[in-house]
């Protein structure tokens, strides 16, 4: 999995790349690292360049949330894929993350 | 006494290609004690075998090339050459099937459900959408699980907090230079059931576990860990465990 951040001032934008799966640990303690800087911010993870997330993938989101929420963030989950939709679907995530399609 | 006589079923043929290095005479050894043909690409050819894989170390390309046709697979070759791979391998490709053994540390580099996600579709006239999407659901928990769980030996509840996850990370490394457990083989089949089912294994060489009870416990919707299974359960037609909890026997409807 590759990331990019950005920020314009109001929002943090995450972009995602490739694989969020049981080999991403690098990089997501990479991306946990650089988000842990923003406070109170709102965080749009943009999905649309992920081609597979898996529930190892899935719970390193909900371990970010569980981070960004005490540093007063909330994250958003955009755009993903129809496959990683599905995904999303299956695990109820919507109970836990705002999703936009 | 009645004589019986039993039309004689000649055992099909399966022929290994190795993609790389050398033929030595330990593998051809084991091809020959395994019944498989074995030669060297690019000389060897797999007219005229039943069913033809590919072996050697293991590269995006490589895996690539063994999951497509005239291939029906791709076996990673370690220290010991073909010790170790799975029978259920070359029967899946005898069958008819699909194949892919790998040892650990590959399994864990490579994009090895995109991979055979690619051959699945190809070889089994698998269509894009909902049902091939619901397939890879399943084998990328099923190898996350033999990777990380099975052949690593490496328990769930460590990736609870972002603290967790620095230490299972740190576990995860100590255990992928192991060089006993990272020669570990993941191993997956596919095979058509009649054209409307689909059955996948997924194996792997740990410690096994108890299969049956993670398959029948409910997991909360915002748990960090322990999903998988229930998935699994979730989306195919039917989920048995094998090898005492090494082997995952996963069928779906098409």
């Amino acid at each position: 999995m590759q990331f990019r951040v950005k920020e314009d001032g109001v929002n943090v934008h995450v972009s995602l790349e490739g694989q969020l799966n049981f080999a991403a640990n690098e990089d997501f303690q990479g991306l946990l690292t650089q988000l842990c800087t923003y406070k109170g911010k709102k965080i749009f993870f943009e999905m649309s360049g992920l081609s597979h997330i898996d529930s190892v993938g899935l719970g390193l989101l909900y371990i970010a949330r569980e981070d960004m929420a005490e540093a007063g963030s909330d994250i958003t989950l955009s755009h993903p894929r129809d496959n990683v939709y599905r995904m999303l679907e299956l695990t109820e995530a919507h109970k836990t993350f705002d999703i936009q399609r | 006494m009645m004589n019986i006589s039993v039309p004689h079923q000649p055992m099909a043929t399966v022929t290994m290609l190795v993609g790389d290095g050398v033929i030595s005479e330990d593998l051809a050894g084991q091809c020959a004690a395994l019944g498989l043909r074995v030669a060297l690409l690019p000389d060897g050819r797999c007219d005229g075998a039943d069913g033809c894989i590919l072996a050697g170390a293991s590269s995006a390309g490589l895996v690539r090339r063994g999951m497509t046709p005239p291939f029906s697979g791709f076996v990673e070759l370690g220290d010991e050459g073909v010790l170790g791979v799975g029978l259920r391998c070359f029967e899946t490709v005898r069958a008819g099937g699909l194949c892919l053994s790998l040892l650990t540390g590959q399994a864990y580099a490579l994009n090895t459900m995109e991979l055979l996600s690619e051959g699945i579709r190809h070889s089994m006239n698998l269509p894009a959408g909902k049902v091939a999407d619901q397939i890879d659901i399943c084998m990328g928990e099923a190898i996350g699980n033999a990777v990380i769980h099975g052949n690593l030996g490496i328990p769930n509840h460590l990736r609870a907090t972002s603290k967790g996850f620095e230490h299972f990370r740190h576990v995860l490394h100590e255990r992928l230079a192991d060089p006993v457990l990272s020669r570990r083989r993941v191993e997956v089949n596919v095979m058509a059931r009649g054209a409307d089912f689909l059955t996948i294994t997924v194996s792997d060489q740990g410690h096994g576990f108890d299969l049956a009870g993670k398959l029948s416990r409910d997991v909360q919707s915002d748990a960090k860990s322990g999903r998988g299974l229930g998935l699994i359960r979730k989306i195919c037609a039917s989920v048995l465990g094998e090898d005492e909890g090494r082997t995952l026997v996963m069928t779906f409807a098409r």
